[in-house]
């Protein structure tokens, strides 16, 4: 009889028990429920900072090493329509170390590690007021083997920029933003996005960008384009 | 017991509250590290930025304050590392180094400045990299190099002088007005389109051979006449006064009317292709048209037939010996598109045909409308007139004077053909580029 408990004890027990284990359960459940908000948003804003630093990566990239070609002849740098722009860019230029000739498919530089298999490139010469843009199918040591025949001559000294073309582009049903490089594909940069817009002003060279998450997180942001100054 | 089993559910509770807070402020530590480390390069790139913005700001306003064509060799005794010395602002390094280019042209060289700029901070390893390219001509400068030159000694500084001339520049090219010395050797241009060794030699005798007519040395009659060579048209030759010259640009084709004495002659030709129809129907329609008209005399209406005037791949010369009035605008159809030159060159006055010396010339804009497009080189040896309420000339003027009852507004555009060594300044230096090649970060990606 000592050793035991009444039966009041017990329900006084379990009853108490039942009241303090649906107290901490249901801080756990409020705890886990908070914590997944704040790391949540933490991650929104962490993948809005990563989206917007691309974006004005990109864009103050736009038109670099291409002054002088988009000058001279009509190369179109930015273009944007609603929720989607593109742009281009030069990664790396070198004079070509001899002439070239019409119908030829070979140019010779100093090779150096921007020029690589595929990527597009501008061939140009102010004084002969040549352009045409085409691609590196090969590469043998110094010379560079291109796919299509060049549609001019070329003197000593002309430029081959290798270029770089960005696009993005909202995804509306699937609300995505999306970033595509050069011949790749688009891949997604930021989910949830309820609204992407870029306004090009090409007499100031600036570009107004907005984007917005979830319909809550806006981020707008008005960018000068620095490589796009001569035009 | 009852005190136990309490401290038991209290340490469990504690433990999952404790585990639950960990696990979040060890995300939010390194979510603020991230957000600390970006903030902190924002502010640092963008400082290093702007300290590289604003050298460039100066290197470029210093450049276009320079007077180069007081020196010999501008390229090296001007743009040298005491132009663009090292420095440190406010803790961003800024270092140069400069190369130069030299490329030999038929009458003038080109030497492009290129100086690669790099900017550091002191305090960490960004950095900034930009590549500033100044293009000096030095020589014989073709005139289609110049926004506008005017031949012309003044005493008024340039900017005073365009002021009250309404002379609006819209490139970043200096306008010229200085008496430079300039050649406008139409003689050479006119035996070279004749083909005829040496300008001296071009007389009436030699016109009439080359034209296919009887060779005596006596003026040709008035008349339009073509100078074929095998299958080419190197030139259409207009002796007298012409009405009208009335360019269009039609779909793959390129018409020109002239009317003269009240009588149509109408070419259409596929620029640089083996495809010419003429009013002479003895011509073969297998001709290439090196698009080159010389008229000996006035144009009194020189005019744009449909909405273009110049199809996109056309090269047009037009030499006009005495007047040439254009009453209308002058407009390619891709100006803009392709190649951001201009297709049209109406060189006027200057001796070379027989018979010619002291003849009055000039260039008169005279169109109706409050504004008059033209795309075009426009260069006269006499005065340019303009009575357009505004005219907005894409291209280049040169003239030795110009008149002007309107406003002019001049956006530069280099012509298709090349100008040397006929049309060129006189010994001349002049900045003819100035772009940043680029501004990148130093460490980015590939």
């Amino acid at each position: 009889m000592i050793k035991g408990f009444s039966l009041i004890e017990v329900f006084v027990t379990l009853s108490l028990s039942l009241v303090i284990l649906s107290i901490v359960l249901y801080s756990v459940a409020e705890s886990t429920k908070y914590s997944k908000k704040i790391t949540g948003n933490q991650q929104v804003m962490e993948s809005i900072f990563h989206t917007i630093d691309s974006l004005r990566s990109d864009l103050t990239k736009c038109g670099m090493r291409l002054q002088e070609a988009s000058k001279h002849f009509d190369i179109s740098l930015f273009e944007n329509s609603g929720s989607s722009f593109k742009l281009v860019y030069g990664l790396q230029s070198e004079a070509l170390k001899a002439e070239a000739y019409k119908g030829e498919t070979t140019v010779s530089i100093d090779r150096n590690d921007y020029f690589k298999k595929r990527k597009t490139v501008l061939i140009y010469n102010i004084e002969n007021k040549t352009f045409e843009f085409n691609e590196i199918e090969e590469i043998d040591g110094d010379t560079l083997v291109l796919a299509l025949a060049l549609q001019n001559d070329y003197p000593e000294k002309s430029c081959i920029v290798v270029l770089k073309r960005v696009e993005y582009k909202l995804y509306d049903k699937e609300n995505v933003l999306k970033r595509k490089l050069d011949r790749g594909y688009f891949q997604p940069i930021v989910e949830n996005v309820s609204d992407f817009s870029v306004t090009f002003f090409p007499d100031a060279n600036s570009v107004l960008y907005r984007v917005e998450v979830n319909e809550r997180e806006q981020i707008r942001g008005y960018i000068f384009l620095t490589n796009m100054v001569q035009k | 017991m009852n005190n136990r089993g309490s401290i038991i559910v209290a340490f469990i509770f504690v433990i999952l509250i404790s585990f639950i807070g960990i696990s979040l402020l060890t995300f939010s530590h390194t979510h603020n590290k991230i957000a600390g480390a970006r903030a902190r390069k924002i502010l640092s790139t963008g400082k290093i930025l702007q300290d590289l913005v604003y050298y460039l700001h100066q290197c470029r306003e210093r450049i276009f304050a320079e007077n180069i064509s007081a020196s010999d060799q501008p390229e090296t005794e001007i743009f040298n590392s005491d132009f663009f010395p090292d420095l440190n602002i406010d803790g961003t390094e800024i270092g140069n180094c400069i190369a130069y280019e030299e490329t030999q042209r038929q009458t003038h060289k080109k030497v492009r400045i290129i100086n690669l700029i790099e900017a550091a901070s002191q305090r960490n390893n960004y950095g900034y990299r930009s590549a500033v390219n100044i293009d000096v001509l030095s020589g014989e400068i073709p005139v289609d190099e110049f926004p506008v030159l005017i031949e012309k000694k003044i005493d008024v500084p340039v900017e005073t002088y365009l002021e009250e001339k309404k002379i609006k520049n819209k490139s970043d090219k200096k306008v010229v007005v200085e008496e430079t010395g300039a050649k406008i050797d139409s003689p050479r241009f006119l035996s070279d389109a004749f083909q005829v060794p040496l300008p001296g030699e071009l007389n009436w005798e030699v016109i009439r051979e080359k034209l296919g007519l009887e060779t005596v040395e006596a003026p040709i009659e008035d008349g339009i006449h073509l100078l074929l060579v095998d299958d080419r048209v190197d030139l259409i030759f207009i002796q007298g006064d012409v009405e009208r010259i009335v360019f269009s640009a039609r779909e793959d084709v390129q018409e020109i009317l002239f009317i003269k004495e009240g009588t149509y002659y109408e070419i259409s030709y596929r620029p640089g292709e083996y495809f010419f129809q003429c009013w002479d129907s003895g011509v073969p329609e297998y001709c290439l048209f090196k698009e080159v008209i010389l008229v000996n005399g006035d144009a009194w209406s020189i005019e744009q037939g449909l909405e273009t005037a110049f199809h996109g791949t056309a090269a047009i010369r037009l030499f006009v010996s005495h007047f040439a009035v254009i009453t209308s605008n002058l407009e390619s159809d891709n100006f803009g598109s392709g190649t951001n030159m201009v297709q049209f060159m109406l060189f006027n006055g200057g001796q070379g045909l027989p018979g010619h010396e002291g003849i009055e010339s000039g260039i008169v804009i005279d169109a109706a409308g409050e504004e008059t497009k033209i795309e075009a080189a426009l260069i006269s040896k006499g005065k340019i007139t303009n009575h357009s309420d505004k005219l907005n000339l894409s291209g280049s003027l040169y003239a030795a004077d110009v008149e002007n009852l309107g406003e002019i507004e001049v956006t530069h555009a280099k012509a298709k053909v090349d100008m040397s060594p006929y049309f060129v300044s006189g010994n001349y230096r002049y900045i003819s580029n100035f772009f940043i090649d680029f501004i990148e970060e130093v460490y980015d990606e590939k």
